[in-house]
């Protein structure tokens, strides 16, 4: 068993990467490819990558500590020094130049809870326009029960409690109602209400008020 | 053996020369810490924390892998490599539990000395919990907790390079690695050997002993191979089981030799605590350790142990011993070849004791005591038979420097309000005694022995061996909890014995001065108190026993009185010191007189220590040890087998080819202590450098 560097196509990340990309979405996606990939001989392969990974994940979940981003530096430092196979060596290289060269984008999601292009997991909230929906009931049907609320004719409205963000797929909705957000809120009806009642100025207990900062 | 020069923090130090630069380290007394390396295995450089760095290469490099070479010049303790190594060592801590408290390897664990020694703690990175360490379960023998696991993969290699035995594999589910057994198989179904050399090699808390299957009063190292720990002598019971499998049962006998006086009598009838405590007895049968030393013995065609033998020359002293028995006759032969002179007085027309007079011949042919009796004769010693010693007295003037007294327990124990003489009420041993002298008198239809223990099925057995119509045990434990061997009372029920559980005599009828029938009843429980046995009947279970002849198996005690001449203690046994040495100075006493009927073995044990003391009391060391089997090193490789834990016990060894299939079932737990041990960092090896500082 060996760990199979040439499994990785992530690793030339300066073509891999698009402009609606998030890069420490796709830092992590590497570390999981790495770490499902190592044959678990090397310390470095087998726990620096699960580490890295889990590290990472924290982070694009909005779980981000203070300190993880010299803790990140620091293990891929010692990983890309001490591991015996090329694939974590490289893996690791990467890590730390994608780190180097969008260093304002990891400090935006350690410290800020902030995705720039919406990718990351924790970072974004999923919402049905009001204006756009149109009461099809296309996305309630392939959505998992009771995340989305409503029936023909009514607005939908997307059931922010036990929400799996991942389960609901944007494309499902022919007219592109499903959008996320950031945190800037928009205003939202609580429940569904009949299409085209909705008035943005009156309706709606969201005050549309950004999110609070966390201090950090 | 070429020498190496190398240079190391400072100092040069001199290495052989094909050493890993961690091998010449350790040697030198310079402590790199290291944690998949391990002196026995084929180094893999997994585990990062032998890192040094060396002149010449760009960067740190594992020492347990590269050798060294004239003129290295290597640091072990820079800023890089230590920070190298924490780093390693906090990522293993990463996915290991913190309850090292309640972990049975505390403070004997190699990754929490490396902890201290590196300065980390469970720390700053994210935890992890493993998947899959919960697919990988205990068995009867080995407990595992994969969540231990730091994935140093000593025991694979262990199991793979050291042993071949090709049980154990890193597998592979969901993207994360585990230790387990090939193709993820069950302990049955693998090709697991039992060697625990996973034990032994594991660094942690994940693969341990599962407890209570080793003594724990006995060191470690003697309790792990609990055959040779249980057997009273100690005889190294593994390797003649090797030898034997190999065909070579000359040497196997040495190697009994060296312990045992009468072993062919008891590859007959050894109460084999060695296969009571036999490892493999928790997963099937145990090894069948006395069928395979009655092969041995009956097939050595060399005797190659009588070449070895050691006789010292006559020392001028004089021995007399009383009870030409198992006892008084191994305690014979050991002094006999350490130069005493020896006197043995026997009571019966010929000596053996319970071997010629208690074990009936349908388990032990006489022959057979007789020629192993003959080899100890032969050391030369003088036999008075038919010579009963009652009193110290008899012996005064034979100018004995020492005496031993070994007449066993030769007299039988009733309770106390069945004393009283009936002509057909016979105890236990005295007819062993009738039916080996074949003199046992007419016993009647009906023939009832009261006692449940293996002299009682001895007497049953007899019974029914001379067409005695109705034989019936009766016995106050319950079945399951007799001290017959199971195997006594199968026999005894196939041959249409009947054995009464938990039932006890309450009284006897007479009629004519003889007995003629029992009352008996159902017991719930019973105890010995000091003179007199207590039991709890149930009402209305009485029942009448019609008998012809009663036979008490309930106990054997010495048949020993104030007037023989040494103190007693409960009127019967003699009052010995922690050297077997009476009251009387110079007087010894050895064997079942001390304690009651134990066994033929243990006999034998005693009779050895009692030759010992008697040999330092008379001035000598007390060494009756004899090499007669020189060891080579023992294998550390046996292979596989696939299914080896469904091997089934041979019930009969015909031939060298089933004594082959039965020793071949052998875990080998001997094997387990060659393994080096691991290295800490506190060893005293480590205290000093041993080189020239430069």
């Amino acid at each position: 068993m060996t760990c199979k560097f040439e499994k990785i196509p992530l690793l030339n990340w300066k073509n891999n990467l698009s402009s609606h990309d998030c890069i420490i979405d796709y830092s992590m996606n590497l570390m999981d490819i790495a770490r499902k990939e190592s044959n678990g001989e090397c310390v470095f392969c087998r726990e620096g990558t699960k580490q890295i990974y889990e590290i990472i994940k924290d982070i694009t979940e909005g779980n981000a500590l203070r300190d993880d981003m010299d803790l990140l530096l620091d293990i891929l430092k010692q990983i890309q020094l001490g591991t015996s196979c090329n694939m974590t060596k490289n893996v690791a290289l990467t890590c730390l130049e994608l780190i180097e060269a969008y260093e304002e984008e990891w400090e935006l999601h350690i410290r800020r809870k902030r995705c720039s292009n919406l990718v990351c997991n924790g970072m974004y909230t999923l919402y049905i326009d009001p204006e756009v929906c149109n009461g099809c009931s296309h996305c309630l049907r392939s959505a998992p029960k009771e995340m989305i609320m409503g029936e023909p004719g009514m607005i939908h409205v997307i059931n922010q409690n036990n929400l799996d963000k991942l389960s609901i797929d944007l494309a499902i909705c022919p007219l592109n109602a499903i959008k996320k957000a950031g945190p800037i809120k928009p205003k939202l009806p609580a429940k569904p209400i009949p299409v085209g009642s909705f008035d943005q100025k009156a309706t709606g207990n969201n005050e549309g008020s950004r999110r609070k900062r966390r201090r950090s | 053996m070429k020498k190496v020069k190398l240079r190391m923090d400072g100092y040069i130090i001199e290495a052989k020369e094909g050493d890993t630069i961690l091998e010449a380290a350790l040697k030198a007394g310079i402590y790199i810490p290291h944690l998949c390396h391990h002196p026995d295995l084929e180094p893999i450089g997994n585990c990062k924390l032998c890192t040094v760095e060396v002149e010449g290469e760009p960067i740190p490099i594992q020492s347990c892998e590269k050798t060294i070479k004239d003129g290295m010049v290597i640091k072990t303790q820079t800023e890089a490599v230590k920070k190298l190594r924490q780093t390693a060592l906090e990522l293993m801590l990463a996915s290991h539990p913190q309850d090292c408290t309640s972990c049975n390897k505390y403070l004997n664990c190699e990754l929490q000395a490396l902890m201290q020694y590196l300065g980390v703690t469970h720390s700053r990175l994210r935890h992890i919990e493993k998947k899959n360490t919960s697919l990988v379960k205990s068995d009867v023998l080995i407990k595992r907790e994969m969540q231990r696991c730091i994935h140093c993969y000593r025991c694979i290699r262990a199991c793979n390079e050291l042993r071949g035995a090709k049980a154990l594999s890193i597998n592979k589910k969901n993207g994360e690695v585990y230790v387990g057994f090939l193709n993820d198989s069950s302990l049955m179904e693998s090709s697991c050997r039992g060697c625990s050399a996973c034990v032994e090699v594991c660094p942690t808390g994940a693969i341990q002993d599962v407890e209570g299957i080793f003594s724990i009063q006995t060191p470690r190292q003697i309790s792990l191979v609990p055959c040779k720990n249980q057997c009273p002598t100690q005889t190294d019971i593994p390797l003649y089981i090797r030898l034997a499998q190999e065909g070579r049962y000359s040497d196997a006998v040495s190697v009994i030799r060296e312990k045992l006086t009468f072993p062919h009598s008891l590859g007959y009838i050894c109460n084999h605590q060695c296969e009571t405590n036999c490892k493999r007895s928790y997963i099937n049968d145990s090894i069948a350790i006395r069928d395979i030393k009655r092969f041995t013995v009956e097939n050595d065609l060399e005797e190659k142990w009588r070449e070895k033998t050691v006789q010292r020359e006559k020392n001028g002293k004089k021995i007399g011993i009383i009870g030409g028995g198992p006892t008084g006759m191994t305690a014979a032969y050991y002094l006999a070849k350490l130069g005493y002179e020896l006197e043995v007085y026997e009571r019966m027309p010929n000596p053996g004791g319970m071997l010629s007079y208690g074990i009936p011949k349908y388990r032990l042919p006489q022959k057979i005591v007789n020629k192993e009796l003959e080899i100890i004769i032969e050391t030369g010693m003088k036999l008075f038979n038919n010579t009963a010693i009652t009193s110290l007295d008899q012996l005064k003037g034979k100018g004995y420097d020492a005496i031993l007294l070994a007449i066993g327990a030769s007299k039988g124990r009733r309770p106390v309000e069945y004393n009283k003489i009936w002509p057909n009420a016979i105890d236990a041993v005295d007819f062993c005694r009738m039916s080996c002298e074949e003199n046992l008198p007419e016993l009647g239809e009906n023939v009832t022995i009261y006692g449940g223990g293996n002299v009682a099925f001895d007497c049953a057995r007899i019974a029914k061996k001379l067409g005695v119509k109705n034989v019936r045990i009766i016995c106050m434990e319950a079945r399951s909890q007799m001290l017959a061997d199971t195997y006594e009372i199968t026999e005894a029920l196939k041959e249409n014995i009947e054995i009464l559980n938990q039932m006890a005599i309450v009284h006897v009828n007479e009629s004519e001065g003889k007995l003629d029938s029992l009352k008996v009843t159902a017991i719930k429980n019973f105890k010995f108190t000091a003179n007199e046995l207590e039991f709890e009947a149930i009402n209305g279970t009485e029942d009448a026993l019609d008998t012809n002849t009663l036979v008490f198996a309930t106990g054997q005690q010495p048949d020993l009185t104030e007037t023989f001449g040494i103190e007693l203690i409960k009127s019967v046994f003699p009052k010995v010191d922690e050297n077997l040495q009476t009251s009387i100075k110079g007087v010894f006493a050895a064997g079942d007189v001390l304690h009651g009927t134990k066994s033929v073995v243990q006999a034998i044990a005693s009779g050895r220590k009692a030759a010992t003391c008697i040999d330092k009391y008379l001035g000598g060391h007390g060494n009756i040890e004899e090499v007669l089997f020189k060891r080579d090193p023992n294998p550390s490789y046996i292979g596989s087998i696939q299914g080896f834990f469904q091997l089934e016990r041979i019930s009969e060894l015909k031939n060298s080819e089933d004594l082959c299939e039965e020793a071949k079932r052998c875990l080998q737990c001997d094997l387990r202590l060659d393994i080096q041990k691991a290295k800490y960092w506190v060893d005293p090896q480590f205290k000093t450098i041993r080189g020239v500082k430069r």
